[in-house]
Parts: structure tokens; C-alpha cells; sequence
């Protein structure tokens, strides 16, 4: 990509509502009243993507790569005295459980960052990250506001005792010392499938179901929804908009008996992730 | 076919005859396994869409594309069954299998985790014969000639002892077992709640009832973790999920360490351990006294409600809370797990339980019975730390001589106090089938490497099954990971082993074959079973690829009788005064992920931050904090937790979800064996229980342990995310008011969500 493509790319794709002539725009729902916690979409997602183990002493630096986690509070935030933690020696009302990845911002803040555009827009609204262009300056990882960029301190791939790497996905890379990387929307999945409907001559749609995340495929509880936002008949659309949740906002306006919202929507970062309140029966 | 004929035709007779007890044939050991003889009928365009035997890898390989195969996952007793995705003839993905109605497409962390069982570097790839007191590699035909010496005759005084076991394995390792004329088979796995089985079955008749989790109004669980670990959690996972939609149930979760279940309930209540049968009699007693409640109400049920509220650290307060919502929200199901269950009295915990559900008219609604199987001999043996028992006493007294270990790994899982160690030294032959260097397999004179789940030919049966009679077909997915002749089947050793002794099995050469031969003849009793598909197939080949892209057969079951429940008698012991010098409850807690300790092998189980406390690798110590605060204990600190039975060196996490008398150490890690992942991580707090046991089925009392903590280092100066041995991903407690999980209240959900 030449500096006057990438620019281009940049400014086009970073337009208020760029989407608006695409077809194709990923997202996904996360109902927090069914997610448990129980990290089965962690783990699909590390076998799916070519995550490595880092093992102890690097956790303990803090450079663990799997690219979704689950954020586990205990208690709720302001605002919600029925359902924080009460006068209590424990926390009566359980933990709180998010998965975390890449929000896929569409106005994402790593990406004017990169002084290489390894880091760039793409039309399916998709963050995406070219990683032999990354250079490993790491200025994404600091913008973003959701820690969800993951650097490769080392060469893990290279130390990986067989036969163990005979469980490499290879319709995705592996990724090298030195450069950065985070959740794709397992991207190898979409890709596939936009060519599976473009051997049948379509092109610009995907049938809603047709293509699953590693993570959504996993989850016992059907916790995820992932499609396409463009497509008015997929279900993470009318989850959005049952939920009330509207792209191109940066303060959403639920109606009553609405759950949706986007975390850390007030930085105006337009994630293509919507998570719904979790619930919890108050009379118990 | 009517019942009554199908009964007819397939007696318990005829179906061993399909298992080929009465034909004779000729085979040798351990020839010709995991090949087998179908023909691949299938156009290689269309094969993408298809799932099919990996017969042959290399006529399958398409490069760039990807085949499915069906199979079972055997990461756990669940036996969730999957889709393997391979490429270029290796697996590189497990997911569920959309059409199973044990797990709905689904799979757990573990079961995701399975590649890294499968590619283990530390799996064994050739036998091993220990020689002057070392094992060393041997040949497959010195293997052989050792393993025939002594089981290929009659032996009574051979000991067998396998994991959780169901399906042909079961069958052929009892017919093994009857023709070696041996009555010694145990079955030992740790965490299926035996106690509560035994319980189930006295009380309903049905040792493994169903549960209708989503018909429930209120599920209040005393300690089952059913969303973690307890008998099937992906099942119940899915389960979960209807049950959350509006009109959306409540959970309320009492025990005394929180899980994983315990964390998404909507009431959390810490319980004194071991009282959790009083607090289920103080709530009969209050529901039968009500007004509001019209059930029947078993006689005598006076229980001092005060008495009971110091007993069991829950106030009255809530008890009334807990009654109101019992009477009210109707029907509910109250389950029993392992945490309540782990005491002296844990089968009066399970049957104070029993008798709620009896009284608010649960049974028959959310517990519902199950169909007399159509074949015992397939159903899952859940087995329990009995067994373990029966099978150290044996060989510590003689009484046997040649000890077999088959997916179960005692010498990690047995207490100190049963000297395992020292019994299993014991005997004058030990052999294991296994697939990792853990503990016991490191133990024995002779060691068969076994192929992992995804390279054999199997079935088995749930352990819990959503639907009667669901059969699960396992299927090799590839070759061999280090190539043929390397790695055998269990299956294949047993049949050679079987047909040594008893002429009949040498009908086949391969244990693949023996399955697909009585499969065939079971086909009379299944459900639907598949047919020719194509031109040119016969019937037979219809059916056998049928089950093989299925994954699954249903046998036929007679329709199930209502339960006819037997009111239990409760008889709870006055709780033993504290000693003073072992103040504190020891949890040794499950979870899921490491499991009981096998699972420690997969780098990403133990780099999964544990879902409550976020702490990757390792071993750790939850104290309440208060209690650390009255000890004087941050998180980080090291301290030596003891019993009467050892102690543990480990690290303090200061945890909320924990009751303030009880501090939890999770099973898991403390191998001094099982590979370079698992080796030397953490503790294992199996090694200090205490010599209790449930008193009605001899089931060991693992939550009884108590034990003391003494402070021996401080966290270190330099305060980073790893302080000395704790990796903690996230510290962070707190959102600190930002608004990253929200919630509001079910009656908002429900009445904007509507009726789901
Ligand atoms: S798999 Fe589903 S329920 Fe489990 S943590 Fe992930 S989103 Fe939550
Ligand atoms: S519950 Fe057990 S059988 Fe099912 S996926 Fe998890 S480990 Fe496998």
C-alpha cells in the first residue's frame, strides 16, 4: 500500500458513517444474563487462532497472548445500588463477567497511531492488523482504551515441542517476534465464507448463520450472537436494535427495557460489539 | 417394532452373542489396529459436506480443504460429542456436534483443549519394561510377551482398576475380566458425586435422574457446580441459557466456597460447611409449618430454627426468604452436589435435599425419571473413592498380586493417608494402559502407550444422557500421531488379551470391526437407523456410514415409569466442637479447566485465568478477608496449611466468595510426574485429606478436612503481577465505577423481555 493509498483508506474508512455504502459490517452481541464465565470461548479461540501458552514466568510480565478474556468484577458500577454488592461479608449477588476482545472500533483509536498503517480499517468494518508490515512500535496497544492488542515479546511459535504444532490452524498465520496482534473476528472464517457465496456468484452478502466465530460456535449458553449489522434479518441487527443500540453514536438512548450498550461508548470509538446488561433477580 | 418384541430379540443373551461370545474366528494380538475394512463409497467432491470414518487418511486429504469427522469427547465423563475439523489429515479443531442432544454443538474449555492432550509432547509413544527398578523403552513384542505372561491366564488375585468407564470398553474389559476369572474390577474417578448417585438411587430409584433445569422456576443448588464441573456442564450450560431467558429463573447457590455456578447466582449464600443438611431440614420444617404451603409434609419435622441459624451461619432471616420463594415459586429443583456431600454425613445432606424436593412436589416435574436401559452393560460407571479403597486395601493386604490401571490416575488422586505409594509397591506386576507419564503409569513394571481419544475407535455412554439410550459412536479422526505401531488401542489390546482366553473373540482382528459387528447387531433396537444413502450401497454400508456421520446411535428404551420416591430417613450428627488446633475447613475445589488434576498437561488449562480469582498456573489459597485480615495475610503472602494427614506450602489470595471459618485450595496441580506442563507446578491438596468417610457408602468425606495456616514468607518487596509463585491475570476487584458490566433486575428483564 502506497502512503497516498493508505491515506486515502484512512480517511475514507474513517468517516462518520463510511458503512453506509458497504454491505458487509461485522458485529456482535454479548447477553451478559446468559454468560457464565466459563471461558470455553477463550479456550475455542486460542485452539482456532494459533494462540500460544506463554507459560508462568511470562504471565507473570504480563505478556499472556489469548486475545479474549473474561473480566470478572465484583461489584456494579454507580448507579446500581439494588445490584452492587450489598451490607455484606460476601458478594451475595455473584461476580460480574465480561468477555473482552477487540470492539473492532470504527473509529478506532489504534489505528491512526500505527506509523506504518499495519493497523487499518477495513470495509467490513473489521480492525485489522497486517502483521508483516508491523513494525512493533506498539502505539496501538497503548490507545487502546480496552487492552485487547496482545505483543509478541518472543518467538513462541518457534518453541513449540512436537508434535504440539501439529494443532496449527493453517488458514492463519502464526505470528513472529516483534509484531502485535488481537482479535480478527476470526477473520480466516469470514473470509471463507464470502468465498464460498462468491463461487455461487454472490457477492457483498453472507447468510446470517452461514458463518460462525470460534468463540460464538463454543459458548454452552448461546451468549454471543455474531453476523452482520448491514443485513436487517440477521439476528445480532435485530439484537442491536431490540436492544436499542445504534451504530454512529457515542451515547445511546435506551428505551425502557432496553439492555444494550457499548463499553466506554462516551469515547466515541463506535465498537461493533454491543454486550447487554446483565440481570439478577433482586427479590432473591 | 412393539417393545415387548425388541425386548425379546435382544435379551441380555443375544446380545452378548452379537458380541461374538458364541463364534469363533482367529486373530492375533495386536494386529491390524485402528484399520479397518469399509469402503470409502463417498464422492471426494462432496465430501466437505459429509461427516465420515477417517479410514484412511491419505485418501481423504484434500489440500486446502477441511473433513469433519464425528466423534466423542472423552475429556471428562460427559462425553460431549464433537466434530473434528482436520486438514491435510491432522485435527486441528474440536467443536460440538449441532445434532447431540448431550451438548448441543457445544463444547467446555476442556473439551477445546483437546488438541493439546492429543499433541502432548509428553505422551508416551513406545512401551516401556522396568528393568533393575527403571522403566525403560521396550519393543511392542517384548510388551507383548510380558503383558501375555501375566494376563493372558487365570488370575483371581488380578486387580483392575479403570477412570469412568461406559459403552464396548466397559463390555470388553468385564468380559476380560470373567474369563481371567478376576472379581477384582474398580471403577475410580473423582469427581462424579457418588454419594449423591447412591442417594439418588435409594430415594427415586434412579441413580442418575433427569433434570429439567428450564421448567424450573427456582433452581436453589447447595454446592453443585453444575456449570463448572458437575456431571455434565455443558448439557446443564445449555440448559442454563433457556432457563435465563424470560420468563427468567433464579438461581440461588449456597455453599461455602463459591464456584463457577455459585458466581452467576442470584442469591450467594455462604454456608458453614457440613451443615448443609441442617439448613435443608430448617427449611422443610419452615415450609411445613407455613400456611401458604399445601403439600404433604413428612411426619416430625421440628427443627429449632435459632439452633439451626447458629449452626449453619444462614439467618432466620433468609431462611424465611429462602421458604417464601420455595412455596411461592413453584416448581423449583434443589440439587445436591459435591461440596455438600464431601462429609461423614454426606448421604443425610443428599437425602435432607431429597425430601424438599419430595415436599414441594418436584419430582415427576424437574426430576424426572428415566427408561430401564435396554443394555446395562453399555451404561456409564461413574465409580467413586470406594472403589479406590477396595482396590489399595486389596493390594496393601495381598489379597491381590497383579494391578492394571486404565484411565485413572490413584497415585496423584489418593490421600497421603492411604498409602497408595507403598500398597501399589506391593504387587508383583503393575501395568498401565496410558497415554501421559503421570504418577501411577511412572509407578509400573509394564506401560502399553494407548492412542488418545481422537485416534481410536470407541463408544460410550454418557453420564448424563438427555436423552435415553444415546449411544456415542468415537471414531479414530487421524492416523496415529507417531505413526502406526506405535500407540494401540485400548480396545485392541483387550480383544487380543479377551480372545487368549476366550476363543469366541477371535472373530475379529481389530476392535473397530468388533464394534461395527455388534453395533449391527444392536440395529434392530436403535432409533432410525441410517440407511443405504446412495446407488450401489447396501444397507449395511448405509448403516455403518450412517452412525459414523451421526456420531451417535438411540437405542430403543422401554417408556420410562414415573419415579416412586421413598421418603428418607435424615439422621444429621451433632457437629464435632472445634479442636482449636485445626480451625479452618480445607475446600479442596474443583474447577473447570484443570479438573482433578488431568488436565494439567494443556499449557492453555493452565494458562486459562481460574474464572473467580484470575490466577494462571499454579496453586493458590482463597481466605475470606476478614479472616486474612485476623491472620494478618495479604494476597502474595506464603503460608504452610496443615492437617492431621500433611501439609502445603502456598500462596494467599484473598477472595470474597469464600465463608470466613473455610479456606479452598483447587485440585489440579502438585504433580511430581505428568510431563513438562504439569511437573512441579503448585500443590496437591488431595495429598492432605484426612481419613473420613461417609458413613453409609464408604465414599471418601473430602470436604471434612480441617486444617491450620501458618504464615511463613511475605509477599515479595517488588509488588508486580506475579508475586513469587502467584500469576494473577487481573488484580482488579473493582470496575471502579466505570460501566463495563451493567445489570438490572429480572423483574425489569422480564417484563420487557416478555415471555422469552
Ligand atoms: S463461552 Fe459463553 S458463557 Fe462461557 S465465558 Fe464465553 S461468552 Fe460466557
Ligand atoms: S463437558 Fe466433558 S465431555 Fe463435554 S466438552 Fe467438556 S470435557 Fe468434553
Amino acid at each position: 500500500m502506497s502512503l497516498s493509498r493508505m491515506l486515502e483508506n484512512w480517511s475514507r474508512l474513517n468517516q462518520k458513517d463510511y458503512y453506509k455504502d458497504e454491505p458487509i459490517m461485522w458485529g456482535m452481541s454479548i447477553d451478559l444474563n446468559k454468560c457464565t464465565g466459563c471461558a470455553s470461548c477463550v479456550t475455542a479461540c486460542n485452539a482456532e487462532n494459533n494462540i500460544p501458552a506463554v507459560g508462568k514466568e511470562k504471565c507473570g510480565s504480563g505478556h499472556t497472548m489469548s486475545w479474549m478474556r473474561i473480566e470478572r468484577y465484583w461489584d456494579s458500577p454507580e448507579g446500581e445500588p439494588d445490584l452492587a454488592v450489598e451490607e455484606s461479608e460476601y458478594p451475595e449477588r455473584g461476580a460480574h463477567f465480561a468477555p473482552m476482545m477487540c470492539q473492532q472500533c470504527n473509529h478506532a483509536p489504534c489505528e491512526p497511531v500505527c506509523p506504518v498503517a499495519a493497523t487499518y480499517h477495513n470495509p467490513d468494518g473489521l480492525n485489522a492488523q497486517v502483521y508483516n508490515r508491523c513494525i512493533g512500535s506498539r502505539y496501538c496497544g497503548t490507545n487502546c482504551p480496552f487492552k485487547v492488542r496482545y505483543f509478541n515479546f518472543f518467538d513462541y511459535q518457534e518453541d513449540i515441542p512436537h508434535p504440539m504444532e501439529m494443532l496449527l490452524n493453517p488458514d492463519l498465520t502464526v505470528r513472529s517476534k516483534g509484531v502485535m496482534e488481537k482479535c480478527t473476528f476470526c477473520v480466516q472464517r469470514l473470509r471463507n465464507a464470502k468465498g464460498d457465496q462468491a463461487d455461487k456468484g454472490i457477492r457483498g452478502h453472507v447468510e446470517d448463520g452461514a458463518v460462525q466465530t470460534a468463540c460464538q460456535q463454543s459458548c454452552p449458553t448461546d451468549a454471543i450472537v455474531f453476523g452482520n449489522l448491514k443485513d436487517g434479518e440477521s439476528k445480532v441487527s435485530h439484537a442491536w436494535e431490540s436492544h436499542g443500540v445504534e451504530l454512529n453514536r457515542h451515547e445511546q438512548f435506551n428505551a425502557e427495557g432496553e439492555r444494550g450498550y457499548r463499553v466506554f461508548e462516551e469515547l466515541n470509538v463506535e465498537p461493533s460489539v454491543m454486550y447487554l446488561d446483565r440481570v439478577r433477580d433482586t427479590n432473591a | 417394532m412393539s417393545q415387548k418384541n425388541l425386548n425379546d430379540e435382544l435379551s441380555r443373551r443375544t446380545f452378548l452373542k452379537a458380541m461374538g461370545l458364541t463364534s469363533a474366528g482367529s486373530a492375533l494380538l495386536l494386529t491390524g489396529c485402528g484399520d479397518t475394512d469399509i469402503v470409502n463409497q463417498v464422492d471426494l467432491e462432496v465430501r466437505k459436506e459429509l461427516v465420515l470414518p477417517a479410514v484412511d487418511p491419505e485418501d481423504f486429504v484434500r489440500p486446502g480443504r477441511e473433513v469433519h469427522y464425528a466423534s466423542t469427547c472423552r475429556q471428562c465423563p460427559a462425553n460431549c460429542n464433537i466434530h473434528a475439523k482436520t486438514r491435510e489429515g491432522r485435527v486441528i479443531k474440536i467443536e460440538g456436534n449441532p445434532a447431540s442432544s448431550t451438548n448441543l454443538g457445544k463444547l467446555c474449555a476442556m473439551g477445546q483443549a483437546g488438541l493439546q492432550g492429543h499433541y502432548n509432547p509428553d505422551r508416551i509413544n513406545k512401551p516401556m519394561i522396568r528393568k533393575g527398578g527403571k522403566l525403560v523403552e521396550a519393543t511392542w513384542a517384548e510388551a507383548e510377551t510380558l503383558l501375555k505372561k501375566h494376563l493372558g491366564k487365570k488370575n483371581a488375585k488380578l486387580a483392575w482398576l479403570s477412570g469412568a468407564i461406559s459403552g464396548h470398553q466397559a463390555v470388553i474389559t468385564k468380559a476380560y475380566m470373567d474369563a481371567a476369572g478376576s472379581k477384582n474390577s474398580f471403577v475410580f474417578d473423582t469427581l462424579p458425586p457418588a454419594v449423591g448417585l447412591a442417594a439418588n438411587e435409594k430415594v427415586l430409584g434412579h441413580a442418575m435422574p433427569k433434570y429439567d433445569f428450564d421448567k424450573a422456576k427456582l433452581i436453589v443448588s447447595f454446592g453443585a457446580d453444575f456449570l463448572g464441573t458437575w456431571i455434565s456442564p455443558v448439557q446443564f450450560g445449555t440448559q442454563y441459557g433457556q432457563f435465563r431467558n424470560a420468563p427468567r429463573g433464579t438461581l440461588v447457590q449456597i455453599e461455602s466456597k463459591m464456584t463457577l455456578t455459585g458466581s452467576n447466582a442470584d442469591r450467594w449464600i455462604a454456608i458453614k460447611p457440613g451443615t448443609e443438611g441442617h439448613l435443608a431440614l430448617a427449611l422443610a420444617s419452615l415450609i411445613a409449618a407455613d400456611s401458604s404451603f399445601k403439600g404433604k409434609t413428612p411426619a416430625n419435622l421440628n427443627v429449632d430454627i435459632k439452633e439451626a441459624s447458629a449452626i449453619t451461619g444462614v439467618s432466620i432471616e433468609r431462611m424465611h426468604k429462602l421458604r417464601d420463594m420455595l412455596i411461592s415459586q413453584s416448581p423449583s429443583l434443589v440439587l445436591s452436589g459435591n461440596s455438600a456431600e464431601g462429609f461423614v454425613h454426606g448421604t443425610e445432606t443428599a437425602n435432607a435435599i431429597h425430601l424438599l424436593n419430595m415436599m414441594l412436589g418436584n419430582i415427576g416435574e424437574t426430576i424426572l425419571p428415566r427408561a430401564k436401559p435396554t443394555f446395562p452393560e453399555l451404561q456409564p460407571q461413574l465409580g467413586g473413592w470406594a472403589d479406590l479403597k477396595a482396590f489399595i486395601d486389596g493390594l496393601a493386604d495381598g489379597s491381590f498380586d497383579t494391578a492394571v490401571v486404565y484411565g485413572s490416575n490413584p497415585l496423584y488422586q489418593a490421600p497421603s493417608f492411604m498409602k497408595a505409594e507403598e500398597a501399589f509397591a506391593k504387587a508383583k506386576m503393575r501395568i498401565a494402559f496410558s497415554t501421559y507419564p503421570d504418577e501411577t503409569t511412572m509407578a509400573c513394571d509394564l506401560v502399553l502407550p494407548v492412542h488418545s481419544y481422537l485416534e481410536e475407535w470407541n463408544t460410550s455412554m454418557p453420564a448424563y444422557a438427555a436423552e435415553d439410550g444415546h449411544l456415542n459412536i468415537h471414531q479414530p479422526v487421524m492416523n496415529p500421531v507417531f505413526g502406526k505401531g506405535s500407540t494401540y488401542s485400548y480396545g485392541d489390546i483387550m480383544l487380543g488379551l479377551v480372545s487368549e482366553l476366550d476363543a469366541t473373540f477371535k472373530n475379529w482382528d481389530n476392535y473397530g470391526a468388533y464394534i461395527r459387528d455388534s453395533l449391527a447387531t444392536m440395529k434392530p433396537a436403535l432409533v432410525n437407523p441410517p440407511k443405504a444413502t446412495t446407488a450401489g450401497q447396501t444397507d449395511e454400508e448405509g448403516f455403518q456410514q450412517g452412525i459414523l456421520a451421526s456420531g451417535f446411535v438411540t437405542i430403543k428404551e422401554a417408556a420410562a415409569s414415573p419415579i416412586k420416591a421413598k421418603v428418607p430417613a435424615v439422621r444429621l450428627p451433632k457437629l464435632a466442637e472445634d479442636d482449636g488446633k485445626y480451625a479452618y475447613h480445607l475446600v479442596p475445589s474443583a474447577r473447570m479447566g484443570l479438573y482433578d488434576g488431568r488436565h494439567a498437561n494443556s499449557p492453555w488449562l493452565q494458562e486459562l485465568p481460574d474464572q473467580l480469582t484470575s490466577v494462571m498456573w499454579g496453586s493458590w489459597v482463597e481466605i475470606h478477608p476478614n479472616t486474612a485480615k485476623k491472620l494478618g495475610l495479604i494476597t502474595g503472602d506464603k503460608v504452610k496449611v496443615s492437617s492431621a494427614a500433611g501439609s502445603l506450602e502456598v500462596d494467599v489470595v484473598v477472595f470474597p466468595g469464600i465463608q470466613e471459618d473455610s479456606i479452598a485450595i483447587p485440585l489440579g496441580n502438585g504433580h511430581t510426574e505428568y510431563g513438562r506442563y504439569a511437573k512441579g507446578v503448585g500443590v496437591n491438596p488431595f495429598k492432605i485429606l484426612t481419613p473420613q468417610f461417609d458413613e453409609e457408602t464408604g465414599e471418601l468425606a473430602t470436604h471434612a478436612t480441617k486444617v491450620s495456616i501458618t504464615k511463613i514468607a511475605n509477599r515479595g518487596e517488588v509488588v508486580t503481577r506475579a508475586h513469587g509463585d502467584l500469576v494473577l491475570a487481573s488484580e482488579a476487584m473493582s470496575q471502579k465505577g466505570r460501566e463495563i458490566v451493567k445489570s438490572v433486575s429480572a423483574e425489569d428483564f422480564n417484563h420487557n423481555e416478555g415471555e422469552g
